[in-house]
Formats: C-alpha cells, sequence, structure tokens
C-alpha cells in the first residue's frame, strides 16, 4: 500500500571558496568544519556528504527512527571520480606495489555514501545511483520506493558532485533532503508532503542516454537545481 | 501498469567459466578453475600474477563481438550478456521499461591506461574523472537507445542492487519489463587496490575453506530479464524463477572491512526470506571471496539466521574469481539455473581442506536437497553494504 511520504528541507554542503564558486550564495561556501573532515577523510566527496548528514542532522533536532531504519539513497554523476585520480596519482609516484592502501576504499563510488552512514549511523538500505545529470532525481525515485515498501522509516537522499577548478583544485558538492512517513523523523525540518513539492511521474525524470552535456558545472548546476526544489525559502 | 510479483523470463552471461548461459552452468558444474596469467596489463611488480580473464580460451567466447574491445571491455562483455538475456526472454519487439546495470570501476577499467600515461604528464581529465563516460549510452542503444538506463553503483553487491531495483519498479508498477545486471571488465587499479590491500590469494580462491587466503578477481557480465508475472503470463513467456523477497542493509562501521558478527548480513539474509521458514532454503549462492575476513563473517551471519537447520553453501568465486560490480548478477544467474536444473552447485577448491566456519557446503548431490526451490544469491561490499536475493522455482 503506498504511504505518505513527507520531506524535508534541502541541506547543501560545499568545498567551494569565495570567488571559486559557480554562482553559489555565500552562506553555502566552505567553512572550518568542512575542512578537517576533507582532512579526515582525505575526499572531498566524503567530506561534503558527511557535512551535508551532520548538518541536516543538526537543524532537524529530532529523534531519528532505529539505525536500522535509516536508510541512504544519493545520485552522483561524478561519483568517486576524483578519489580515482588521488589513486592513480598516488600509484605514479610511488609506484603501484607501495600506493597507499588507504586510498582504495574511496575510490568505489559509494564511498562517500558509506563513510556518512558511519557518521550518522545510518544501517539501512545504502544505495548510490549514476544517471547523468538526472542522478539525484533517480536517487530519489528509488528512496520513495524504499520508503513505500517499509525497508526504511527516514531516508537520507539526495546526491555528490565536483567539478575541476582553476589551477589543479577542485570544489565538492552535496545536497540532502530527508523522506520519512511520519513527519516526527524529519523533526524542525520537516517541509512538506513530497507530491505537493515534485510531481508523481518521477519515472519520468530517468534519461535515457548519456547524451547530455555533463560537464563538471553542469553537473554541479544540476544537483543545485534540484535542490532548489527542496529550498523551502532557506536551502 | 499495476503491481505485481516479479519474475524472471531472461538470462544472460559472459564469465570466465563460459559465455553464454549453457557454457557457464556446465563450467559451474565441471569444477575447472579459470584462472590464468593475466594478459590485459603487467603484474610483474604485484604478488599476484593470475585471474579470471576471459578470452579466445573461454567456452562460447565466439559470443563475444571481439570488434568491440577496442573502444570498450566491460561494454563488450555487458553486450554479450545484454543480447543474450533479451534473446532469451523473446523481447522481440518488447522495449524494456528500464535498464539498470551494477558495476564497480565501470568505463574507468577501459580508459585506465590513457589515464595514467596523461597523469605521468601531469595532465587531468578536463572535467574531472566521472563515473560514466559511456557505459549508459552503449547499453541503451542496444535497447533502442530510448530506455531509461541508470547505473548502480555499490561495488561489490551492484548487480543485486540493480536486480533489487528492477523487483521494485515491478511490485510498485512502475515498469512491467525492466533488464536488470551487472558489468566489470578486468581493471589493474582493483588488481592494485586488493594487492595492496593484502585481500589476494597468490594461485587459487578457496571460500570457506580453513586455508584460504584471499580473493582472486574476475570479469564478465550477467543480465537478467525481470517481469511482471502478469505481463509475462500474458505474451506466454517462459519463467525461469521468481524474486520472492529481498533484503539492503549497511552495517555502517568501517569503510571497507566486514562486521566480524555478520549482523548487518544477518538483517539482510532475514529481509530476504520474511514470513518464510529458514529451514526452507535449499542452496546459498554466497559471497564467499575467500578473504578470511569476509568468509567469516559471512558464516557468522548464516549461523545468526538459520542456526542447526544449514543450508548448503557454495561460492562459485572458487572458479571464476571476483568480477566485482558483475560478481553478484552472475550470482543470480546461477542461481536461476540451479532451480531449473535442480542441483545445488558444489564448493570448489576444497581439495579435502575442512571448514570451522560452521557452514553447511554445498556438495552437488541429491544430499544437499530434495528438491531446490529456495535460493538465496548474497552479496557483500565496501562500506558494509549487504545485499540478499530470494529466488524461488516457478509456481
Amino acid at each position: 500500500m503506498t504511504r505518505d511520504i513527507f520531506c524535508s528541507t534541502a541541506v547543501v554542503a560545499t568545498t567551494f571558496e569565495a570567488g571559486s564558486d559557480p554562482g553559489l550564495p555565500t552562506h553555502l561556501l566552505a567553512d572550518q568544519e568542512l575542512a578537517k573532515l576533507e582532512r579526515r577523510y582525505r575526499s572531498q566527496g566524503a567530506a561534503v556528504v558527511v557535512h551535508a548528514f551532520e548538518r541536516w542532522q543538526r537543524r532537524a533536532d529530532c529523534t531519528l527512527p532505529d539505525p536500522a531504519s535509516r536508510g541512504v539513497v544519493l545520485g552522483s554523476a561524478t561519483g568517486a571520480g576524483p578519489d580515482i585520480e588521488v589513486f592513480l596519482d598516488n600509484s605514479i609516484s610511488v609506484g603501484d606495489h607501495l600506493v597507499n592502501p588507504a586510498l582504495f576504499p574511496m575510490t568505489v563510488h559509494h564511498a562517500a555514501a558509506g563513510i556518512a552512514a558511519i557518521a550518522t549511523e545510518c544501517r539501512g538500505p545504502n544505495v548510490v545511483v549514476s544517471a547523468g545529470l538526472g542522478s539525484a532525481w533517480s536517487a530519489l525515485e528509488a528512496a520513495c520506493a524504499l520508503i513505500h515498501e517499509r525497508s526504511a522509516e527516514l531516508v537520507f537522499v539526495g546526491g555528490f558532485e565536483s567539478q575541476p577548478l582553476a589551477e589543479g583544485t577542485r570544489g565538492s558538492v552535496a545536497a540532502v533532503v530527508g523522506l520519512a512517513p511520519a513527519e516526527a523523523a524529519l523533526g524542525r525540518s520537516c517541509l512538506a508532503p513530497l507530491s505537493t513539492l515534485v510531481d508523481g511521474n518521477l519515472t519520468g525524470r530517468v534519461k535515457s542516454d548519456s547524451s547530455d552535456e555533463c560537464s563538471g558545472k553542469a553537473r554541479v548546476a544540476a544537483l543545485l537545481d534540484w535542490a532548489t526544489v527542496f529550498a523551502g525559502g532557506r536551502a | 501498469m499495476t503491481g505485481d510479483a516479479p519474475v524472471i523470463t531472461g538470462l544472460g552471461v559472459a564469465s570466465p567459466a563460459g559465455v553464454g548461459v549453457r557454457p557457464f552452468w556446465d563450467g559451474l558444474q565441471g569444477g575447472t578453475p579459470r584462472f590464468r596469467e593475466v594478459s590485459l596489463f603487467p603484474t610483474d611488480d604485484l604478488p599476484t600474477h593470475v585471474a579470471g580473464e576471459i578470452g579466445t580460451w573461454t567456452p562460447g567466447f565466439d559470443r563475444v563481438d571481439t570488434e568491440r574491445f577496442r573502444t570498450s571491455r566491460t561494454a563488450t562483455l555487458a553486450l554479450a550478456a545484454l543480447e543474450e538475456a533479451t534473446g532469451d526472454a523473446q523481447l522481440d519487439g518488447i522495449r524494456p521499461d528500464r535498464l539498470l546495470v551494477g558495476t564497480t570501476v565501470g568505463d574507468v577499467a577501459d580508459s585506465e591506461q590513457e589515464l595514467r600515461a596523461e597523469a605521468e604528464l601531469g595532465n587531468k581529465p578536463a572535467d574531472g574523472l566521472m563515473v560514466d563516460e559511456s557505459l549508459r549510452g552503449r547499453l541503451a542503444g542496444e535497447l533502442g537507445g530510448d530506455v531509461p538506463t541508470e547505473l548502480y553503483v555499490t561495488a561489490c553487491a551492484a548487480g543485486n542492487t540493480a536486480l533489487i531495483r528492477g523487483a521494485q519498479l515491478i511490485t510498485s508498477g512502475a515498469a512491467d519489463v525492466v533488464v536488470c545486471g551487472g558489468a566489470e571488465g578486468m581493471s589493474r587499479m582493483a588488481f592494485v587496490g586488493f594487492s595492496r590491500m593484502r585481500g589476494m590469494a597468490r594461485n587459487r580462491c578457496r571460500p570457506f575453506s580453513d586455508e584460504r587466503d584471499g580473493m582472486l578477481l574476475g570479469e564478465g557480465a550477467a543480465f537478467l530479464v525481470v517481469e511482471s508475472a502478469r505481463h509475462a503470463a500474458g505474451r506466454g513467456a517462459a519463467v525461469r524463477a521468481r524474486i520472492t523477497g529481498y533484503g539492503m542493509t549497511c552495517d555502517a562501521q568501517h569503510p571497507a572491512a566486514p562486521d566480524p558478527a555478520g549482523s548487518g548480513a544477518a538483517r539482510a539474509v532475514a529481509a530476504a526470506i520474511a514470513g518464510t521458514d529458514p529451514a526452507d532454503v535449499d542452496y546459498i549462492c554466497a559471497h564467499g571471496t575467500a578473504t578470511p575476513q569476509n568468509d567469516a563473517a559471512e558464516a557468522a551471519a548464516y549461523q545468526q539466521v538459520f542456526g542447526e537447520s544449514r543450508p548448503p553453501v557454495s561460492s562459485i568465486k572458487a572458479l571464476i574469481g571476483h568480477s566485482l560490480g558483475a560478481a553478484s548478477a552472475i550470482e543470480a544467474v546461477a542461481c536461476a539455473l540451479a532451480i531449473e536444473h535442480q542441483r545445488t552447485i558444489p564448493q570448489w577448491e576444497l581439495d579435502g581442506a575442512g571448514t570451522t566456519l560452521g557452514v553447511r557446503l554445498a556438495t552437488g548431490t541429491d544430499a544437499d536437497a530434495d528438491q531446490v526451490d529456495l535460493v538465496l544469491n548474497t552479496a557483500f561490499a565496501f562500506g558494509g553494504n549487504n545485499t540478499c536475493i530470494a529466488l524461488r522455482r516457478p509456481a
């Protein structure tokens, strides 16, 4: 039986520094907390995702469902691409036989989702889907399925993307909203029933091919556009 | 479209045991490990030199369009399996509603050599490396070009994740026909990474054996056509198996290592057979990588779920290695074939070595089960991702 699904406001985290951002509002720019996460995980992607999840929890300020009922579904066209580049760079600089083994688990495209699950005790389903610029929409559709079939009582859904910037630097963004069948699971972040924010035909948003212009800038912009749907005036 | 029970009406596979369902099944029953010196890239600086590589030596290799290898090994293997699956389901003229593909490395395996060469010159991809360079488009093109296509990138559980997502789409009524599977070409990055994590064996892959010392890599692809039971019946399609349950959980404990207690894996298995007596499970096609940590955690999970009613278990990675994102899709095909042939798959490569893990290893004989009606396919991944799918014999 179909369940009602409530949706929270979006939280966006980004490593973009002032002056290098792709038109982000200043309140979305990198902060010291994020810098610490980036040093800890040695991955911008993991850092922004964890930062978004933790900020979401602080903002919601509520008792969450049991960890086994908390799911994660993220979409990403970038995936672990930047971390694969780091791994290959390390391989080239020290030799494959000496590459840092701690870098390897970060090369799987769902590494950031897994680390966010650890940081926020999400022991339910954990999924990462890639469908070009529609990745976050694919994630939203999959997250709704988890709620409907009662595999989760709260799903963190959204995406993470990255784009190369000048002089070998990189900017990364994560956006996340909460979905739940009960408003209480979303606490102060509860925005509205999902059906009032997006039309019911999420399936129609899943793309058939990769012909979209999928540059780093376009990936970041597509994710921010997705988050805007759930801004509620304070993304 | 209205929600209905998902059934499997088509199978296709490309694996080191065989390209094509028939040689694949014969290979699993024959018990010959398919490991050989890797020819795709040098391994002389690494402790392991063998893997389950697909080539002219693989039974059924003539099904592979080798011209396609020039542009993408991953897509070539995927297309061989995809063509077989859609042909097996006799989908002629029926456009699938969705194509779902599990992969770990994906297209990166195809461009790794060029990436390394450019990186040595200090050059980076202009727009940064991303998940998908062309795989989605190439596979969607095989189905006519306008089939919505998604990559599920949950590493070693990716094939199962795609299959679960397909079952969800059928059950919810969002789709009538979904093609699900996984694809993975051999990658030196994975070879190096697992070597450096000390996860690789030297020459043999011995799942669940007390003498197991690590995994060996493989490659391949598999696809399953998943259809609503009503839609399949309406067109008279033969049903190979029914999908009757699934579970997805996350350990949320460690980025790479499994939870030694196997609790998250046990929850996934329990969810897949919810409402069923665990004693009814006839066979488990296990994740069974043959690393000391994985197999111990997996055995602990089975102990939690099944207690003394231990079903026969085996891992086909003993013969074909671990093909990462493709592995659980290939193993799902093996599960459907076990049901079709009413026969479990033996645990090969024991050579008399025992197991103290408490699992009951499959023998491939009638002693395992009177009937093979309910089969589980398990897959676990980095990040503590746990998946399990339950397949049943058609009614």
